[in-house]
Parts: C-alpha cells; structure tokens; sequence
C-alpha cells in the first residue's frame, strides 16, 4: 500500500505572524527584516502585498524599502514565530503522531491509514489548513505524495501557486507533471547544480530522468544518484515521531560574527563562548562526549574558504575547560589566516555521563561540583548571569546572542 | 658509489634499521632507507622522527664514496635476489641505483639524501654521561612501567617516562597518565660516570627501542648530555630527544599507611580480573571489588550481562573493604608483567588509591603500580 504523506508550508510565515499580532496591518504590505547595520539587513520575509511589488525573501533590505517604500518594515519576533511554529505542530499531532519539522514553517507528516478518520487526503488537507487559520491566522498550503519528497515538490511547485492551496503528487502523474518543470524546480538542485546541468544540456526535470542513474553516479556522486531518484520521484525516507534527546549524537552551534574577525583573540573569545554553550547543553542532556569537531567559515564570499575538522579526545567529556583546548588545537591546524564569517563548535559521540576515573593531577570532583553549580545558576537567572571575563572583550557575542533566537532578535 | 656485498650480511642489519621507517609519512625522504659509503665502511639509517637508528657494515666492498635514500623496498629486493651476492651501483647525478644479483637486473630510484635528517655525527657523544644495562636488564625494568605511560598529548610531561638515579645507585624508573603510576627501582652496577641523573625519556620512542631489541646479555649502553639520548646495541646506534617538560615529583603519592592490605596468589587473580574485564562496563572498563573476611569479591556487569567471582585471599591485614570500583584494564596491566607467585595489594577505602606491592625498601629490586579508582557520578539534580 503506498504511504501518504504531506508537507505543510505557511504562507509569508514571519509577515503573515506579524500581521497576525497587528490587524492593522491587514492587507498592507509588511516586509520582516533584520538590522540593516549587523549585517542581517535582508529580507527574512515577506507579505502577499509586498511580494506583488518585488520583493523577495533573501534579498537585501535595501532593495526591499526601493521597490516599495511605502511597506511597513519591522524587525523579527523569533520568540513568537517559534510559538507558532510549535502552535502549528501540536495542530498537526491532531491528524498524526508521525511528524517531522522540516524548517520552522514547513513541516512533513505521515497521514497513511488515516482516511477513515479524517477523510480523502484532499479533505484531510483542507481541515489541516482550517484549522491552522482558525487557531493563528496564518495561511497554510499542504503537498501530498507518496513519499516526503513527492510531497515536497507538490507544494513547492504547485499548491503554493494554486487557490485551494492544496496538490497532490503520485507515482501515476509525478512524471507527466513535474518533467517539463525547469530544472532549478527539483528540489535538491540549487544555483551550482543548475549550472552544472546546464552545462551538459540538461534544463528541464525530464531531461535528468531520462540520464543513466549510473551516469549521474559518475558524475557528481551520491548527489547525482540523489537527485535521478528525485527527478523520478523517489524517495526511500520515512516520517517518523522525532528523535528526541536519546538519540542525540552531537551538540553544537555555530555564530555568524557581526563582522570580519581578523584578530586571533577575537576569535578565541567566540570559540570559548560556543564551546561553554555546547558543553552546557551536552550537560544538561547529562552526556559527555568524545570527539571535538571546529566549523570555520572564511569572509570572502567569492573565494570559499573554511574548513570542518574533527578530533577525538582521549577520554569523553563536556567540560569546556577540557573541550577548548582541543578547539583551539583543530583551529589553528587549519586556519588560513583569512579573515573569518562563521565560527562553529560541536561536541559528538556522546554517552550517558555516569562514572569518571580519578585523576592524580586534577580534583575532577571540584571540577564537576563547578560545572554543575554554574549549570544551575545560569538556568535560574539567565545565560548572562556568570560568564567569562573574556566575554567583555572586544569580539564577545555572548550579550548579544543571548537576546536572539536563530540569530535574530527574540 | 658502487658495492659488492653479500645480501645476508646487509640484511642482518637492514632488517633492524627498516623497523624504524615510518609507514606513510608526509615526508618523503624519511619513508626511506639512508645509504651512506664512505673509505671502506657502509652506513644504513632509517628515522620516523622520534627514533633514528644507525648501523654499518665492514664487510662491503666499497669503491668511491656517495650516499643516497633508497625506498625500504630495498629490503624486499635484497631478500628475494637470486645469488647471495649483491653489486650496487648509485649514480651520484640521479641518484638511480643499480642493483644486481646473478642473472637479476633491478633499478631504483634513490632521493638526494641531503633533505634526510640527521644525527648527532661522530663518536664524540661517546665521552657523555653512561648508563649500562644488560638486554635482559633493560627490557625487565621498561616493560614493567612503560604502560602506564600516557599517549594523551594534552599532558606533555606524562608522554615520558622518568629515569632518575642517585648517588646510591638507585635507578628509579617511572611512569604515569595521571590514573595510575608505576614506579620500579632497582640497584645498579653503573660504569662510575657522573653521579646522578634525572632523564625524562620520550614513551613512543622507548617502545620502538623495546621492540627492537631482543632478549640476553648483550649491553645496552645509553649515552646523555642536554636533551639528547644515544642509545648503542650491538653495531646500531639509537638517536632520541629527551622531552624537556618538567616532571611532577609523583613518587610522593604513594602512602606510607594502608586501610586494608591483601596477599594474593598472582596467577588467579590475574585469571579472575581477565575474566571479569570481558563483561566490564563501558570506556572505563569498569569492575568493582570488595574484601570480606578473607575474600575478594569481583564484580562486572554492562549492557551484555554480569559475572562475579570469589577469590580466596592468601592473607589479609586492616579492615574489610565495602565496594571500590576499578578500571580492569589499569588493574591488569601490571599482573601481566609481575614475575611473583603471590603479591601485596593495599587499598585505602573505596575513593582512595590501590598499591601494587612487589619487594620492600632496601631490596635490589622494588616495584610498585598504584591506581585511582573510578568515581560514580551522583546526580542529585
């Protein structure tokens, strides 16, 4: 029996969030944006009206205020589309248990074996999207197919451009539909790969499908397998209840700097911020782990430069003091010495924390006794509540991050 | 440069000296073997950086001097020739080598042996502080403290292992990773040059010489000065740097009192730990132990299943000892290299050290393991 499967989309999910909050702005154009000065000056999104002038998520809010002056620009809530989002998600448990956020506005779920509750999966769709509008005043569209990728290309292409808001896509019409699409539409076929396409003459979807699988494999590797199934419409992958915290393999985070950092302390400050942040949250899962692993991203936007290097430690931990030493070690190994975008720390090969070996040169009692108390104080009175004196230097983010979500303002 | 040489003579030696090349090293030269013929002598060297080995021969016949690094297939080549006999022939413009036995025609091609490392040269290191062991000495006394040594390259000083002697002539020998700490000290008739030292001998390169040499009574002569040890065997000579980190002064840890001192026959107890190590839990390896009365109770349980075992003890002295918990493996190690019947456990509460006890102070021979148990984490949030 085939599956089905939907992904839900908002609308303008930020805009259409504001615009939720503020009636007034019903029916204006509304464009959400970041700070213009810290470099998160572009369009994170961007109303029906507003997308009628031009403007587009992504582009830089500049352009957005030329192309229509009159909208109303207003900075993000992360805090309160994430409140959606999850409002969104207990909705959608609703219909079914099998869901999977795919972004903060789109979400799969796994509806098989539901018709006789909630209807044909059309009816199915069209309660979903009710519902949503009832309870947020947000727009919803549904793709459904019959696997999560069908379903994709479903709303992408078709449901967010009809008025039910609402397709469908099957192993019967996937082909007929989607092959004359360009070839950019396939999902998994960013800016690159269309130029890669191009340059072999491929442009529409169907003119991929009717490639070898074994000639795309030799091309571009798993990613060109990768997309032939997606040009044909497969897809092995399932939706499941989500992995919860158990299954964890790796804690990390990664910053986007407000600008270039060229100096060495600088970056040192940000590394030994994330590496206290990701050490906290693997404690907080009561995990320690064994391999460090430094994300670095270079400025230079035409020259990509960066690297993601790992290495594992000799014993499991997550305390920062024994993690930091190791991040700075991988950095400096394969820094280039350019200047730097994106900065980014990650604990894996995590194991439940239950017993430590007692060490001739370090009280590891103390050291555990410290971690966990100022676990306990930051939990109660906030991340800027006990930090590092490095964090009042120049290139510290702490303050700064501490107010945002995603990287935008909460 | 050309040489006429039997192949058995030069593998007697070459076939030390290509122990030392490094498998795949990012420097290409060192990935090879050093020839060197000068007057009527034929030099071979092989380094992986931590450890440089030299070694000639005088059975060659030499014509003209030259050097060049050969790839350690020579060795292979030199194994397989088809008459005992072997005539090399380096051009010194190309370095391409000519190799022929019998009806056998091989060319390699050799590198520019100017990029090879090198060692401390002539024999003036010769007149530097000594130190003299037998094979079967040296090989006794390293085995039963270079496990305990740490790989961790966050602790720099531990990587090395600790060779003191005073004006008694007590050589001390020890070794740590910081969980544990072996310490063996031993009386020796040193060749009276300089009297006391404190050398911190680099691990790794330890256990490359260890592997090398083989079991008897054939010296070992060590020579030292400043950050460099010069080890000779036979006709090899063996280049180390000393790490230059300052060492902790660990043997203070060992307590003078015990709370519970156990005897016990080593080959059971080594049994029981082995059987119990195959059901030890997670990285830690751990089992836990208890003393009742006159018997040690073993532990061990993980995800797999659980053993326990009962041991009889030959003595014990001090109270009993509720629950410690212990790496296995840490507890093992030095079961395997003691050569005891029975041997002297003290234990100092469940968070306190464990004492490997063989030989007392005063004897020719002492050596003693001590080892920190392992902490449960009690979450009280």
């Amino acid at each position: 029996m085939s599956k089905v499967i939907m992904l839900t989309d908002m609308e303008s999910f930020f805009a259409s969030v504001e615009v939720a909050k503020n009636p007034s702005l019903q029916g204006r154009p509304v464009v959400v944006c970041g700070d213009p000065q810290r470099r998160h000056g572009i369009v994170l999104a961007a109303s029906r009206e507003a997308k009628a002038f031009g403007v587009k998520t992504g582009m830089v809010a500049g352009q957005g205020s030329r192309l229509c002056p009159h909208a109303v620009f207003i900075r993000p809530h992360m805090q309160d589309y994430l409140d959606v989002s999850l409002k969104i998600t207990g909705i959608l448990h609703g219909f079914s248990d099998r869901i999977a956020p795919y972004s903060i506005d789109e979400q799969f779920l796994d509806v098989t074996g539901c018709e006789k509750l909630f209807g044909s999966p059309e009816e199915m769709a069209q309660r979903i999207i009710e519902e949503i509008w009832r309870q947020t005043r947000v727009r919803g569209r549904v793709g459904i197919g019959e696997n999560p990728l069908q379903a994709k290309m479903a709303c992408d292409n078709f449901a967010k451009k009809n008025k039910t808001g609402i397709f469908r896509l099957s192993g019967g019409n996937y082909a007929r539909l989607t092959w004359p699409l360009p070839i950019r539409c396939l999902f998994g076929v960013g800016v690159r790969m269309e130029r890669n396409f191009f340059n072999i003459g491929v442009t529409k979807i169907g003119h991929l499908a009717g490639l070898t699988r074994e000639d795309l494999a030799r091309r571009w590797g798993i990613n060109g397998e990768v997309l032939w199934q997606n040009a044909h419409g497969f897809d092995a992958s399932r939706i499941e209840a989500p992995a919860g915290y158990e299954d964890r393999k790796g804690v990390g985070n990664m910053v986007t700097l407000p600008r270039d950092y060229r100096k060495k302390h600088e970056i040192e400050v940000v590394l030994l911020e994330i590496t206290e942040e990701v050490c906290r949250r693997a404690r907080r899962m009561g995990k320690v782990g064994w391999v460090a692993n430094v994300y670095c991203r270079g400025a230079d936007f035409d020259v990509p430069t960066g690297f993601s290097r790992q290495m594992r430690m000799p014993e499991p931990t997550a305390a920062a003091m024994d993690v930091y030493p190791r991040v700075l070690k991988i950095f400096y190994t394969h820094w280039d010495y350019r200047p730097v975008r994106t900065l980014g720390v990650t604990l894996s090969g995590l194991i439940d924390f239950a017993d430590y070996q007692l060490s001739l040169t370090e009280n590891r009692e103390k050291k555990i006794a410290l971690n966990r108390a100022m676990d306990i104080i930051r939990a109660r009175y906030g991340a800027t509540s006990l930090f590092r004196l490095s964090s009042l230097e120049s290139g510290g983010m702490l303050f700064d991050r501490a107010s945002k979500i995603g990287g935008h303002e909460a | 440069m050309h040489i006429i040489a039997n192949c058995n003579s030069l593998l007697e030696i070459l076939s030390i000296v290509e122990r030392t090349v490094p498998v795949r090293s990012t420097i290409p030269v060192i990935n090879g073997i050093l020839i060197e013929a000068e007057k009527d002598e034929l030099f071979f060297s092989s380094t992986n950086l931590d450890i440089g080995v030299r070694s000639s021969n005088k059975d060659a016949q030499i014509d003209g001097q030259g050097s060049t690094v050969l790839p350690v297939k020579f060795v292979d080549i030199l194994r397989q020739l088809p008459s005992p006999m072997v005539e090399i022939t380096v051009d010194q413009e190309t370095y391409r080598t000519e190799i022929k036995s019998g009806k056998a025609r091989f060319f390699l091609y050799g590198m520019n042996s100017q990029e090879f490392p090198s060692f401390t040269p002539g024999e003036e290191w010769k007149k530097w502080t000594m130190i003299s062991l037998s094979s079967d000495e040296f090989k006794n006394i390293f085995k039963k403290v270079i496990f305990a040594v740490s790989s961790d390259e966050s602790k720099p000083p531990f990587r090395g292992i600790l060779m003191e002697k005073d004006e008694q002539n007590l050589l001390t020998c020890l070794a740590s990773d910081t969980y544990r700490l072996a310490c063996l000290q031993q009386q020796v008739s040193i060749e009276e040059r300089g009297a006391t030292f404190r050398l911190l001998v680099p691990g790794k390169s330890l256990h490359e010489l260890l592997r090398i040499i083989d079991k008897g009574e054939e010296r070992i002569n060590g020579y030292f000065k400043d950050h460099e040890i010069i080890f000779t065997y036979r006709e090899f000579t063996f280049y180390m740097r000393l790490l230059e980190d300052r060492y902790p002064n660990l043997i203070n840890v060992f307590p003078v009192n015990y709370q519970t001192r156990i005897t016990v026959g080593k080959e059971l107890l080594e049994q029981t730990i082995g059987r119990a190590l195959l059901l030890a839990q997670g990285y830690n390896h751990m089992i836990s132990l208890q003393i009742e009365d006159n018997v040690l109770k073993v532990k061990a349980g993980s995800e797999m299943g659980r053993m326990d075992e009962e041991l009889e003890l030959i003595k014990k002295e001090g109270d009993d000892l509720e629950e410690i918990l212990i790496n296995a493996r840490y507890f093992l190690d030095p079961l395997r290299v003691i050569g005891r019947e029975s041997i002297v456990i003290d234990f100092n509460g469940f968070l306190g050290p464990c004492i490997f006890n063989c030989g007392s102070e005063g004897d020719v021979s002492r050596y003693r393991y001590l080892v920190l148990p392992i902490k449960v984490d009690k979450k009280d949030h």
